[in-house]
């Protein structure tokens, strides 16, 4: 009996830690955002309100430990399409590809100006993305 | 054994009552001189309204209140305890449920009903004020005790049902000598017919019950300077030499293609009571506009814009070599004398951040590559360099960037530069510096875990002081954390 017990013991054991060190292997995978919509409507001070909407996307590969950390390990972001109130919105790399610990990100200039664009990526420590695009 | 239960039972609670209310807040006063680190500091109100440019903190005796997430925090310098600013017990510290929650408009949504217009504090006399936003869009200012509550109402600056008139850019409102200057605007029908141009009015108030709005002068300035409501409009108010200046500018709207470059630069004088505009420019140049070689100011809206304490004012601008709208000088104007100099070129790549305490100015400057550095200047105003601080990166960042490069050999990425950092304010004790989510990756300004992101990756993911006179005498300082995210 007791020879049953420790060799059942020493099989879950054995068993548990080849699941553990499965579940801390590094998973990967590319993600694509093609043509995500970005919309915003704004209200000025003035209460007069403005449109500015658009498409980004972005192509990336996110690596994560599942419970742990997530990050990104490349990523490349296309010119985003926009306009505001109708006009085509021109945008011109600024640059430069950025990455932080869980995100990557990339600047465009708006319309020649001094105005930025920054479509953002990111990945959590489930391998869940997301990406959005700010403007200022 | 009953003895070691009942041992272990007492033990629990004692480590209870240890473990909550971490950040609950004596009601009555805040820990006073614990460890006074700076014994020959003299607190003045009125430098700590910081008069020579705008600030994101409130300057006490005891410390510093500013913002964090949505989130009033106060640092008391002197035990060294940075804590929200709320006294509920097991308060996550999160959202509108906790006494130290503030917010401002919501330009997406059109609702303009706030506590904290702008996430804009002052401190003055002991007490903190604010600007409130009504659902009809009337403009209160309040004044709360050093614990941010027992709110009282000082006067209406604006009423937009009433009046037709609104508080523009709380934060470019300032404090000086017991009265709060702020502008007003005036809202129009027509404003998109008229080409986004609007009337703006130069007001004070004395911070007194009963006390009267005054208007000191008006003009006319684009409103599309700013994108969304809430925006920084161009708009500032300094003090220096003694006289109010109001100051507008802009070198690129948003919703108007029409007359790019505006400058209103306007002059109090507080003990004569006149009101003068001193300089105005309105046109699409951008080179040289304010003087010969200045460059293409690109970053001239008030926000940006410092002064000295002569009447002088400082704004970074870019060379005809600066890439795009990289600026690479910082000028020195003074608009009634007419005069502007080159003061600084920089031999780095680019400048961010400009700050000035009446007597040096200081800001950021970088290098953008795999290999990207930054640095805290500090300058005079001659535009000789009296001190350099390099921000370190994490080790562990530095690490994860090497594995990048490493299963990515071709990759092209970049370390974050210091460009969104934020400079809350300084004064003679601490530069305080706030770091955002999007450039976790600094000593000091870091977040628990760089792997790990908030939902919507725009937290604060570390806050951290930097000794100030150990910095302007070259000594080694490093920033010292006072508050991490943890993630």
């Amino acid at each position: 009996m007791k020879r049953k017990i420790l060799k059942t013991g020493a099989i879950t054991l054995a068993l548990s830690m080849f699941c553990s060190i499965g579940a801390f292997a590094n998973q990967t995978r590319n993600v694509e955002y093609k043509d995500d919509p970005f919309s915003s409507l704004y209200t000025d001070d003035y209460g007069v309100s403005h449109y500015i909407t658009g498409t980004a996307s972005c192509s990336a590969t996110v690596e994560w430990i599942e419970g742990y950390y997530g990050w990104v390990n490349s990523a490349n972001f296309p010119k985003p399409h926009a306009t505001i109130e109708g006009n085509i919105v021109n945008f011109r790399s600024k640059g430069p590809l950025t990455m932080t610990g869980s995100i990557a990100y990339y600047e465009y200039y708006i319309n020649r100006e001094n105005h930025i664009a920054r479509p953002t990526v990111g990945c959590d420590e489930y391998g869940d993305t997301s990406f959005y695009v700010n403007c200022w | 054994m009953k003895k070691k239960i009942c041992l272990i039972f007492i033990s629990i609670i004692l480590l209870t009552f240890v473990g909550c209310n971490q950040y609950q807040v004596d009601n009555d006063t805040i820990i006073e001189n614990i460890n006074n680190p700076f014994p020959d500091y003299k607190y003045n109100q009125e430098t700590a309204q910081s008069p020579y440019g705008q600030s994101s903190m409130a300057i006490s005796e005891m410390g510093y209140y500013y913002i964090i997430d949505d989130i009033l925090y106060f640092y008391n310098i002197n035990s060294d305890v940075n804590m929200p600013l709320c006294s509920k017990g097991n308060c996550k510290h999160k959202d509108k449920d906790c006494d130290a929650y503030v917010n401002s408009i919501n330009a997406q949504t059109a609702n303009f009903s706030c506590n904290c217009m702008e996430k804009k504090l002052f401190y003055y006399n002991n007490h903190l004020y604010c600007i409130e936003i009504t659902a009809d869009r009337d403009y209160y200012l309040y004044q709360y005790n050093t614990m941010f509550s027992d709110k009282k109402c000082i006067a209406r600056l604006a009423s937009v049902k009433e009046e037709q008139s609104m508080v523009t850019n709380a934060r470019a409102c300032l404090i000086s000598n017991g009265y709060f200057y702020f502008y007003t605007s005036t809202m129009d029908e027509q404003y998109a017919q008229k080409g986004f141009i609007a009337d703006f009015q130069c007001n004070r108030i004395r911070l007194e019950e009963n006390a009267v709005i005054e208007q000191l002068g008006e003009f006319e300035f684009p409103g599309d300077y700013a994108m969304k409501a809430g925006d920084s409009n161009g708009l500032a108010i300094f003090c220096s030499d003694e006289n109010i200046y109001f100051y507008a500018g802009g070198t690129d709207r948003f919703y108007s293609k029409e007359n790019m470059v505006q400058y209103r630069v306007a002059k109090f004088d507080v003990k004569s009571n006149r009101f003068d505009m001193i300089w105005t420019y309105t046109g699409d140049e951008k080179n040289d506009v304010l003087g010969k070689d200045t460059g293409i100011a690109s970053r001239s809206g008030g926000e940006s814009v410092k002064m000295d304490s002569h009447g002088n004012f400082y704004m970074f601008t870019s060379s005809e070599k600066a890439k795009d709208f990289d600026v690479d000088m910082i000028i020195k104007v003074n608009f009634e004398n007419d005069t502007s100099s080159v003061i600084y070129k920089t031999q780095k790549e680019q400048m961010y951040a400009l700050q000035s305490d009446g007597e040096k100015l200081y800001f950021f400057e970088t290098t953008s590559s795999t290999d990207s550095k930054s640095w805290l200047i500090a300058i005079h105003m001659d535009g000789t360099v009296q001190s350099s601080f390099e921000f370190q990166y994490d080790e562990e960042y530095l690490s994860h960037m090497e594995r990048i490069y490493k299963e990515v050999p071709d990759s092209n990425a970049e370390r974050p530069n210091a460009s969104n950092i934020i400079i809350c304010g300084i004064d003679d004790r601490f530069i305080l510096l706030k770091c955002p989510e999007i450039s976790n990756v600094f000593k000091g300004l870091i977040s628990s875990n760089i792997y790990k992101i908030s939902e919507s990756m725009d937290k604060i993911a570390g806050v951290g002081v930097i000794n100030k006179s150990e910095y302007l005498k070259n000594e080694e300082t490093s920033i010292k954390q006072i508050y991490q995210c943890v993630l």
